[in-house]
């Protein structure tokens, strides 16, 4: 009953969408509001799947996406609602720089059937009929099929999305492979889409396929739409020359050029079929979200400077643990993390009101008045603290002393 | 009733052990500019500001101070100032220098937060080198009161002529 429904649905879209050769699959999107955003915003953050750049609903089946943040670290995104035409994550944008978002949406299995001329009444010239998951093909009304019919393909769709956003409007690193296994890379600057000719690059696993395997798309709306097919080194140029968003896609240029997968003769056919048989495997196909830069975003200039001083240094408290006069602690060790524009000079003061710590903290073996240690800009140190009690100490208890590290710029 | 009663441990342990975990952070410190060098005559005033931030993530007590206790003509504006995560601060340093401190003067301007507790305890600092080169000002001209008196009787004299040329 559900099944019959999903596919009433199907035939519905695909009535409304279908053409004389083949209606074109479900595309998932990324969607955000904004590529240019300011440093401390919440990105909202949508997959949804669609036609022609029109969301239709949420992507059902295996949704995930990733972020890679500006220092690349890679952390998932968790799914933080769905409504009817969105699957909706988020993040806080805290680093200054470009974030790259990833999704993946992982459909159930298909298959694309040729049917003949006048298999779906309503269409009389559509060729094409597609199932999604099981069929039980003597069960189904083929009365209208062509003899020959035939599956076509029997395919799981990957889909894979991307999406950039920046906190300070630099797109610099967007024409870098984000490892998705097929991704599409502007090789030119994102910020000037809309503007004349862009190449692309698609590639698959980090490589290109062969000329003519894959075709891509920008699409603005249902009207507006530009194709170009990708060379040997997976590039193509699109005359994308409308101000606008554009929703770059990428796939499969034709039913004979699915790579991921081998074609079988032991499937589904009518009576008088005599081809090769369908193709049996994996469709992988990728869009990347391209928003136009609106004067909005574009007015404010942003630039964080880092302050010539900054470090930081853990743990915040030592202890040494318990020991007696005489004996020696084991090292506890210090970490500066110089995070400034300026190398530093690191030194030491220590204060108590025992002697204790002024006469028997040591720095890396050296009294911690003799200690001095440089730290470079994005680097650390780490010198290791330890505590000689004197033979002839005569206090008891908790010692309390405090140890300050300073810096200065060199 | 003894699976219970270890349950109620572990969680208790892992409970202690989050405690434990989120009080752990270090001391941190943010200050721009990294040193000063600037020109001042005496008796004139400069003001110049440092900014103070908060690297870490939890909030941070912070003292600015002049390393050489016994100079009384830089003061600082907030001598002491807390600072929320990841938050900033300007503090404003004021010079002015007498007539007696005329020549190169070097001094040191301390930035340092401190988490105070129990035990030995770990702080972070900022030495901002501060190098003063202070001349002896000269007098402007406007300032001196027979310049002033001279001036004055100019231009009354203008006026008074200019009349009697256009009564005639």
């Amino acid at each position: 009953m559900k099944m019959g429904k999903m596919f009433a649905a199907f035939a519905a879209i695909c009535v409304v969408l279908g053409t004389a050769g083949m209606v074109s699959a479900h595309q998932t999107w990324m969607d955000i509001d904004a590529m240019c955003i300011d440093l401390g915003d919440t990105v909202d953050v949508r997959l949804t799947e669609g036609h022609s750049f029109i969301p239709e609903g949420a992507p059902p089946f295996e949704v995930s996406a990733e972020l890679v943040d500006p220092a690349g670290a890679i952390t998932p995104l968790n799914k933080t609602g769905e409504d009817e035409f969105y699957w909706h994550s988020g993040f806080d944008a805290d680093q200054v720089g470009l974030y790259a978002i990833l999704g993946l949406h992982v459909d159930e299995r298909w298959w694309k059937v040729y049917t003949g001329p006048g298999s779906i009444p309503d269409r009389p010239d559509y060729l094409y009929t597609y199932f999604p998951g099981e069929v039980n093909w003597s069960e189904i009304d083929k009365t209208n099929w062509a003899d020959d019919w035939h599956v076509v393909r029997h395919y799981k769709p990957y889909k894979y999305s991307k999406a950039f956003v920046s906190t300070n409007c630099n797109f610099y690193g967007t024409d870098r492979a984000f490892e998705q296994p097929l991704e599409i890379i502007p090789l030119d600057d994102i910020t000037t889409v809309g503007t004349g000719d862009f190449e692309f690059q698609v590639l698959w696993n980090g490589m290109p396929l062969p000329n003519g395997t894959i075709k891509i798309t920008g699409i603005k709306d249902r009207e507006t739409k530009v194709s170009a097919i990708c060379d040997d080194e997976g590039k193509a140029t699109l005359p994308l020359n409308i101000s606008c968003d554009w929703l770059i896609s990428a796939n499969a240029a034709d039913d004979s050029a699915y790579w991921d997968g081998e074609y079988d003769d032991t499937l589904p056919h009518g009576e008088n079929y005599t081809g090769p048989g369908g193709f049996v495997g994996n469709d992988h196909r990728a869009t990347l979200t391209l928003l136009e830069i609106r004067e909005g975003d574009t007015v404010t200039m942003r630039a964080e400077i880092r302050p010539g001083i900054r470090f930081s240094v853990t743990p915040a408290y030592l202890d040494f643990g318990e020991l007696d006069p005489g004996d020696v602690s084991d090292p506890e060790t210090v970490v500066i993390q110089n995070m400034g524009s300026k190398d530093l000079k690191a030194t030491v003061e220590v204060t108590d009101t025992n002697g204790l710590y002024t006469e028997g903290l040591y720095m890396d073996s050296s009294l911690w008045n003799e200690f001095e240690m440089v730290v470079m800009k994005d680097n650390h140190a780490s010198p290791n603290a330890e505590l000689r009690v004197p033979g002839d100490f005569t206090g008891s208890g908790e010692m309390e002393g405090t140890i300050i590290f300073w810096a200065e710029a060199i | 009733m003894k699976l219970k009663t270890v349950g109620i441990l572990i969680l208790s342990l892992f409970c202690c052990l989050l405690i434990f975990a989120s009080c752990v952070y270090g001391i941190g410190i943010g200050v721009n500019p990294a040193k000063m060098e600037f020109e001042i005559g005496t008796g004139e005033n400069v003001q110049k500001n440092i900014t103070v931030s908060n690297p870490e993530s939890a909030e941070l007590g912070y003292q600015v101070y002049i390393e050489n206790r016994s100079i009384d003509w830089i003061k600082i504006s907030d001598p002491e100032f807390s600072l929320e995560p990841h938050q900033k601060k300007q503090i404003t340093v004021q010079f002015t220098p007498t007539a007696d401190e005329v020549g190169e003067f070097d001094a040191k301007i301390c930035v340092v937060t401190l988490k105070p507790g129990g035990g030995f305890n770990i702080g972070s600092g900022v030495k901002i080198p501060v190098h003063i080169t202070i001349e002896k000002s000269a007098i402007p001209f406007y300032t001196n009161h027979i310049i002033i008196v001279l001036i004055m009787s100019g231009l009354l004299i203008i006026l008074l002529y200019v009349r009697r040329l256009r009564r005639s």
